[in-house]
C-alpha cells in the first residue's frame, strides 16, 4: 500500500512539473526566476515549502520525544518571529534591487555593491560549501525514509536515486516555474497530511487533553524546559533563523515575486504555517513516550512512522511516506536549482563569457549544471558518511553568521568590500573552530554556558564588518547611488551625496 | 516605514522577541487547553506575530519599493 501511494504521488509530482513547461516563455529570466511573475499566494507557499525540510516532520517529533516541548520554542516560534521579519526587511529590498538591476543570484548583488569580483568568488565558494551538506541530506534522507517505510525492502540508494531522478526531470525541464508549481503542490500535501496524521492519532489516544494528562503523570519532565534547554540557548538560538537571509535558494525565490506587495501574505501567514506544521509534530513526539518509552536518539527520528504504524496503519502510512518525500523534495529542488543558477550566472556567464551570453545558451548551461549537481550529489551520497547529517545542522550557524553581510549591503553605505571579506573570513575561521570543538559533543554550547556558537560567530562577524569598513575606502559614489538613490533627488544629486560620504 | 506606526510596530516586534524568552514558565507543566503552558504560549506567540506582521503590511508598508 505504501509503495503504491508513494509511486502515485511521485507520478503526480512529475506530471505537474512537466505540465508547467507549457507556460515557459523561452527566456533565461523565465527559466531562472519564473520571469518575476509569482503572485502573493504562490509566493507564500513556495517560500514556506523551500524553507521547510523533512526535519519539520521527522526531526521535530524525534527531538520532542527526547527533549520535550521546548523544541517548539527553540526551532519553530523563533522562526515564526524572525523569518517574516527577514522577508520584510531584507527580502523585499533584495527583490526591488533584483528587478531594477536584473539580478538572478546573491553573488551578483554583492559583487556589484562592493565592486569586487574577488569578494563575489569568495561568497560563491562559501555559500556553495555550506549548501552541499543540505543537498546530501536531502538525497540520503530520501533513501533512509524509503528503506524504513518499506521495512528494508529497498536499500537506501534506491530512495536517493528516486529523489534525484524525479527532481532532475521537473527542475531541468521546467526551471523555476516547474519548481514553484511542484513546491506549491508538495507544501499543500505536507500541511494537509501533517494535520490529518495528528487528528487521527490524537483521536485514537482519546483526545489531546487525556493523552497529555497521561504524559503529565508518566513523564512530567517532557512538558517543561527545565533540565532540557538552557535559557541562554533559547536566547542565542533565535539567531539561527537569520540564516534564511543568506540561503541562496531563498534569495532566488524572493526574486520570483511579481511585486513587493506580493510579500504581504507571506509575512502574515508564515507564522501560522510554522505553527500548523511544527505543533502537531512536537505534540506527537511528546505523546509517543507513552507508547515507546525507551528509544535512543537514532531510533527517535522514526517516532512519527512508529506512531502511525501503531495507531493508523495502511492508508495513512502511505500518505505519510508521500508527505515526507514532499518535505524532502520541496526544499531539495530549490537548493539544486539555486546551485545550478549560481554556477551558470556567477561562473560561466560572468567569468567565462564576460556577461555576454545568449538567452538560449544560459538556459542550456543552467540545465546542464543543474543535472550535473544532481548526479554529483547522488554519487557522493553513495559514499558519504552519516555524519554529514551533523554537518548539516552546523551549516545553519554558518549561514546565520553571514547575515551581517546582506544587512550591510542593503542598509550601510559606509560598508566596504574589505569589511565584507573580513566578516566572511571571520565566519569561516570561527565556524571551523566550533565545528571541531562540538563535533563529538551533542548539544555543545560555548564553554558549557548555554550560549550557542552562533552567538559568538555572529557577533564577531558584525564587529569585523564594522571595524574593517571604517578603516578602508568605501565604494565609488556612482556605485552607492545605484543602491541608495536619495528620495526626491536626481541621480546626479545622489552621486554628489554619496561622494561627500566617501 | 511610516511614522508613527513604524516606531510602534518596531517596538511590538521587540516585545515579541522578549516574550519569546519566557523564563517565567520554564518549569511550569500546567495544561492549558490540553497543552503544557510553555507550548500553548509559544503557539499563541505565532498568532501574535501574524497579527503584528498584518499591521505592518497595513500601516507601515514602504511604498517606494515598487
Amino acid at each position: 500500500m505504501t509503495l503504491v501511494i508513494l509511486a502515485a504521488y511521485l507520478a503526480l509530482v512529475l506530471l505537474i512539473g512537466l505540465f508547467s513547461h507549457r507556460f515557459f516563455r523561452g527566456t533565461s529570466e523565465d527559466w531562472f526566476v519564473a520571469a518575476r511573475t509569482i503572485g502573493p499566494f504562490i509566493l507564500l507557499i513556495s517560500l514556506f515549502g523551500a524553507h521547510m525540510t523533512s526535519f519539520s516532520l521527522l526531526g521535530a517529533s524525534g527531538e520532542a520525544y527526547l527533549e520535550g516541548i521546548g523544541v517548539f520554542a527553540l526551532m519553530a516560534s523563533s522562526s515564526a518571529l524572525v523569518v517574516p521579519a527577514v522577508f520584510f526587511f531584507i527580502g523585499t529590498r533584495v527583490w526591488a534591487l533584483g528587478k531594477r538591476r536584473g539580478y538572478l543570484t546573491p553573488v551578483q548583488l554583492f559583487r556589484e555593491r562592493w565592486e569586487s569580483d574577488g569578494l563575489g568568488l569568495l561568497l560563491f565558494v562559501v555559500q556553495i560549501a555550506l549548501l552541499v551538506p543540505y543537498l546530501l541530506i536531502g538525497v540520503m534522507g530520501g533513501g533512509a525514509t524509503l528503506t524504513q517505510m518499506t521495512d528494508g525492502q529497498f536499500p537506501p540508494w534506491v530512495g536517493g536515486l528516486v529523489v534525484c531522478g524525479v527532481v532532475m526531470t521537473y527542475v531541468t525541464y521546467g526551471g523555476m516555474r516547474g519548481t514553484i508549481w511542484v513546491n506549491v503542490f508538495q507544501t499543500l500535501v505536507l500541511l494537509t497530511l501533517g494535520l490529518a496524521a495528528f487528528g487521527m492519532i490524537v483521536g485514537k489516544l482519546g483526545g489531546l487533553e487525556a493523552a497529555m494528562a497521561r504524559i503529565a503523570a508518566a513523564e512530567p519532565g517532557l512538558l517543561v524546559r527545565e533540565g532540557h534547554i538552557h535559557p541562554l540557548e533559547l536566547l542565542t538560538y533565535t539567531l539561527i533563523p537569520l540564516s534564511v537571509g543568506m540561503f541562496p535558494h531563498m534569495f532566488v525565490h524572493w526574486l520570483t515575486a511579481r511585486s513587493a506587495a506580493s510579500f504581504k501574505p507571506t509575512l502574515i501567514w508564515y507564522p501560522i504555517c510554522v505553527a500548523v506544521v511544527w505543533a502537531p509534530s512536537v505534540i506527537l513526539g511528546v505523546l509517543a513516550r507513552a507508547d515507546f518509552p525507551d528509544l535512543g536518539p537514532g531510533a527517535a527520528n522514526s517516532i512519527l512512522v512508529r506512531m502511525i504504524d501503531l495507531h493508523a496503519p495502511g492508508l495513512l502510512a502511505g500518505l505519510l511516506a508521500a508527505g515526507v518525500f514532499a518535505a524532502i523534495m520541496n526544499s531539495f529542488d530549490s537548493q539544486v536549482l539555486s546551485v545550478g543558477t549560481m554556477f551558470t550566472q556567477d561562473i560561466v556567464r560572468h567569468h567565462g563569457f564576460h556577461d555576454r551570453m545568449s538567452e538560449s545558451r544560459q538556459i542550456t548551461v543552467g540545465r546542464l549544471f543543474t543535472a550535473g549537481v544532481l548526479v554529483v550529489t547522488f554519487l557522493i551520497s553513495l559514499v558519504a558518511d552519516r555524519s554529514i547529517f551533523k554537518l548539516g545542522v552546523w551549516c545553519f550557524t554558518g549561514f546565520a553568521a553571514l547575515f551581517p553581510v546582506v544587512v550591510a549591503a542593503l542598509f550601510w553605505k559606509r560598508s566596504t568590500k574589505w569589511g565584507a571579506v573580513a566578516s566572511t573570513v571571520s565566519v569561516i575561521v570561527l565556524w571551523t573552530y566550533y565545528v571541531l570543538q562540538g563535533w563529538n559533543e551533542p548539544g555543545y554550547t560555548v564553554a558549557g554556558t548555554g550560549i550557542m556558537p552562533v552567538g559568538v560567530v555572529f557577533l564577531v562577524s558584525v564587529a569585523a564588518m564594522v571595524v574593517v569598513s571604517w578603516v578602508t575606502r568605501p565604494p565609488a559614489p556612482e556605485t552607492l547611488a545605484k543602491f541608495f538613490p536619495e528620495e526626491g533627488t536626481t541621480a546626479a544629486a545622489s552621486v554628489e551625496g554619496a561622494r561627500r560620504l566617501a | 516605514m511610516k511614522q508613527p506606526w513604524a516606531g510602534l510596530l518596531t517596538a511590538a516586534l521587540i516585545v515579541l522577541f522578549l516574550l519569546h524568552n519566557d523564563i517565567w514558565w520554564w518549569d511550569d507543566a500546567t495544561l492549558v487547553l490540553g497543552l503544557p503552558v510553555g507550548l500553548a504560549f509559544h503557539v499563541a506567540l505565532c498568532g501574535a506575530a501574524s497579527l503584528v506582521f498584518w499591521l505592518i503590511t497595513r500601516k507601515a508598508w514602504p511604498e517606494d519599493l515598487e
